[in-house]
């Protein structure tokens, strides 16, 4: 169970997170969506120990510090920044952090050979890391974050600079991790990600949560109407059920709820050549929330 | 423990696999010596026989300038002229056909009474392009004003009679306050009566000396042996360019595990193992260990080299050990200190570089001290390079004794202890 209240740091006059709380229980995933400058790494560095809080409580599986031993051994964190030695093969840094972490001997060898595996990358375990792509760097900097095996996980933007094939191979992984049960913060600014792995989502910008609610949840609140267009195959005979104005054999009218509206649709005497529904996704969310986009 | 082990461990990997780290740790110095070696022996002129032309010339007349003349021709290391005089020998100095010349002064034999003179007044004449060769010569007039003396309280005859002159001139010094005249006094009754009652063989083995007495013991006669082959030494240059390089590899190690700190803090690294369940301290001591191991090894391979092909000879081995011991210390502290100079990796390459060159310039890692003038040498000793070089050339060739050692040493270490508190003090006031 981690658990902040009211955290507050701030660099200079910069209010970098400014009175921060969420809950989440043991086996979420949840997501911190926001653009660059939100403040989500701040946020993470705090829940880590690295950075002090200037305000506000943090709890962390049962411990107020997360500077202690005990709570850090549970704690895998893989950084936004790639952390890794250039010059040690992928094996060797995945063991070197794991001996960080106390393991040794037959456990040591089998987590990291889990790891390499996890990451994709027990065909190049002897290979230097400066000879990695960008993508296997990133795969890597989350390999030396689990290989001890941590019940909570912490990544920042694990996607950051990735090619499409490893993203999704990351995405698989996370996957798999919810599946073992492991809690995971994940912090973005890709609403697609946060939108396919999040059980509940909280929306930063400026140091603050906006909103935070499951993905639904969020859209059904903050979402607005799904956008439909429809283009008849002849001008439909009755005009009188029409959701919106027709103009020659097409109509555009947006809706709360659409599936209902299509059902008359098909009432109206003619046939649809083509049919288009957009529904509102976070995207639309944080711009309902800031009046921007989250990617600009 | 294991943690730091594995940090320094991981480090030691990443500077072996650091190509242009080992070339400045261990490439560099050696070139260094092999180079300034090889120019020093071409600036002997003696090829590879290396034996120094020295005059000497016994103003003194007494028994023991005759001993150090006789003992100072023993030298292989010297090929010693008694024929010329002053005048002669200063003008063969100045032509290059001497490296120096030696006056026995007048007194010299009665300054050997402990507490009138202070140093046997010895007059040296040297040729100023040829100063790695006089600081040689140094250590060997040392050595043989030494073994004079050694022969003399090896005669105990002339002892007893040593120190009841010298109880006299205590007694008849008004110089003296009366509390030490009563400790000096004290003193040389007990070491009379030393001098008395120990037995014949032990006292001639105790002192080193008297196995070409009739009574040698076989024990004795091995030690004979090893004091004569101490006297047959060449003259190597490479034992003066050799501690010099030890120096340079350190200096290499200091600034790459400077270096390697601020990459660790700014690739990311360092915030991944302030994540990891050890403590800042561990860390830091970790990349201490590396430097502190990593400057051991430099010392083992280069002298090692030195020993093993180039002729340097180490004549005080536990002193060597505690001269690396110490001087490996001291530049872990700089490191430390170095480390914090900056937050960027050319700032601290700048200021590190910087502060070491200087350090290494008025040490005499460059050039060696007593090619400098002398308010130079003492500016000189602000620099733990000095120190370091000290302690090297005290173990190989300066016949230093471990109390002697301690000077440097203690220096060293001081810097050392010094620099690694500051530096993990600072660090942790950044890093917060
Ligand atoms: N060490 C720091 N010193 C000064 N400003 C910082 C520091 N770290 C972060 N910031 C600022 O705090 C704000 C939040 O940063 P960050 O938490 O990294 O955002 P995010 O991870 O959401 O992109 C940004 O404006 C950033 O410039
Ligand atoms: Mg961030």
């Amino acid at each position: 169970m981690i658990r902040i209240t009211n955290l507050r740091k701030s660099f200079g006059s910069l209010l970098a997170v400014d009175g921060v709380s969420f809950e989440i229980p043991p086996g979420e995933t949840f997501g911190l969506l926001g653009p660059n400058g939100a403040g989500k790494t701040t946020t993470i560095n705090m829940l880590a120990g690295l950075l002090r809080p200037e305000a506000g409580s943090i709890e962390i599986n049962g411990a107020a510090d997360p500077g202690r031993a005990e709570v850090r051994r549970g704690l895998g964190v893989a950084p936004q920044a790639l952390s890794l030695y250039g010059e040690l093969t992928g094996q060797e840094n995945v063991a070197f952090f794991g001996r960080m972490y106390g393991l040794a001997g037959e456990r040591l060898k089998e987590r990291v050979d889990w790891a390499l595996d996890f990451a994709g990358l027990t065909s190049r375990r002897k290979d230097r890391v400066r000879t990695y792509s960008g993508g296997m760097q990133r795969r890597l900097n989350l390999a030396c974050a689990l290989v001890h095996d941590p019940e909570t996980i912490f990544l920042d933007e694990p996607t950051a600079g990735v090619d499409p094939q490893s993203r999704n191979f990351i995405f698989e992984n996370i996957e798999a991790l919810k599946a073992r049960g492991r809690t995971i913060l994940y912090t973005t600014h890709y609403m697609e990600e946060a939108q396919r792995l999040c059980d509940r989502v909280a929306i930063m910008d400026h140091g603050r949560v906006l909103a935070l609610d499951t993905v639904p949840g969020l859209i059904a609140a903050h979402g607005g109407s799904s956008v439909v267009e429809v283009e008849f195959d002849r001008p439909p005979a009755d005009t009188s059920a029409l959701p919106g104005k027709l103009e020659g054999t097409r109509v555009r009218f947006e809706a709360k709820e659409p599936l209902p509206a299509l059902a008359r649709l098909g009432t109206c005497g003619a046939g649809f050549l083509h049919l288009q529904v957009q529904q509102p996704d976070l995207e639309t969310v944080f711009l309902a929330l800031t009046g921007r986009r989250l990617r600009d | 423990m294991r943690a730091i082990w594995t940090l320094a461990i991981k480090d030691l990997r990443l500077l072996t696999r650091d190509r242009f780290g080992m070339f400045w740790v261990l490439g560099f110095p050696l070139l260094f010596a092999l180079f300034f070696g090889f120019i020093y022996r071409g600036m002997s002129g003696g090829g590879d026989t290396g034996k120094m032309p020295v005059a000497i010339i016994d103003q003194d007349h007494t028994p023991d300038a005759q001993a150090f003349t006789e003992r100072l021709a023993e030298s292989k290391a010297i090929d010693l002229r008694t024929d010329l005089s002053i005048e002669q020998a200063q003008d063969l100095v100045r032509r290059g056909k001497l490296t120096a010349y030696v006056v026995i002064e007048p007194g010299f034999g009665s300054s050997w009474d402990m507490f009138t003179g202070g140093a046997a007044p010895l007059q040296v004449g040297r040729d100023p392009t040829r100063q790695a060769e006089a600081a040689y010569l140094q250590g060997i007039l040392m050595e043989t004003c030494f073994r004079v003396l050694r022969d003399r309280v090896a005669d105990r005859e002339r002892m007893h009679r040593d120190i009841r002159a010298w109880s006299e001139d205590v007694s008849g010094n008004e110089n003296m306050n009366p509390v030490q005249q009563v400790v000096f006094t004290t003193f040389l009754t007990a070491l009379d009566q030393f001098v008395g009652t120990v037995d014949a063989d032990l006292y001639g083995r105790g002192t080193g000396a008297g196995s070409d007495t009739g009574a040698a013991t076989p024990l004795a006669g091995i030690k004979e042996v090893a004091v004569a082959r101490k006297s047959q030494r060449e003259f190597s240059p490479f034992e003066i360019t050799f501690p010099s390089a030890v120096l340079w590899g350190l200096i290499a190690c200091t600034a790459t595990f400077a270096m390697s700190i601020v990459q660790e803090r700014v690739g990311g690294t360092f915030h991944r193992l302030r994540l990891a369940p050890i403590a800042r301290g561990q860390i830091v001591a970790g990349k201490g260990l590396a430097c502190f191991l990593a400057g051991l090894g430099v010392v083992v391979v280069l002298l090692g080299i030195g020993v093993l092909a180039f002729g340097v000879r180490v004549q005080n081995a536990p002193g060597l050990v505690a001269a690396a011991v110490c001087t490996a210390l001291a530049f872990t502290g700089l490191m430390m200190v170095f480390s914090v100079l900056g937050k960027t990796e050319n700032a601290v390459a700048g200021a590190g570089w910087a502060a070491l060159m200087v350090f290494a310039m008025l040490g005499g890692g460059m050039i060696p001290q007593v090619f400098m003038p002398r308010w130079m040498q003492t500016a000189g000793s602000i620099s733990p390079v000095k120190w370091g070089i000290l302690a090297f050339e005290g173990a190989i060739w300066r016949s230093f004794s471990l109390s002697e050692l301690l000077l440097p040493c203690g220096i060293l270490t001081a810097v050392g202890v010094v620099g690694y508190l500051a530096g993990t003090a600072i660090l942790a006031r950044q890093d917060a």
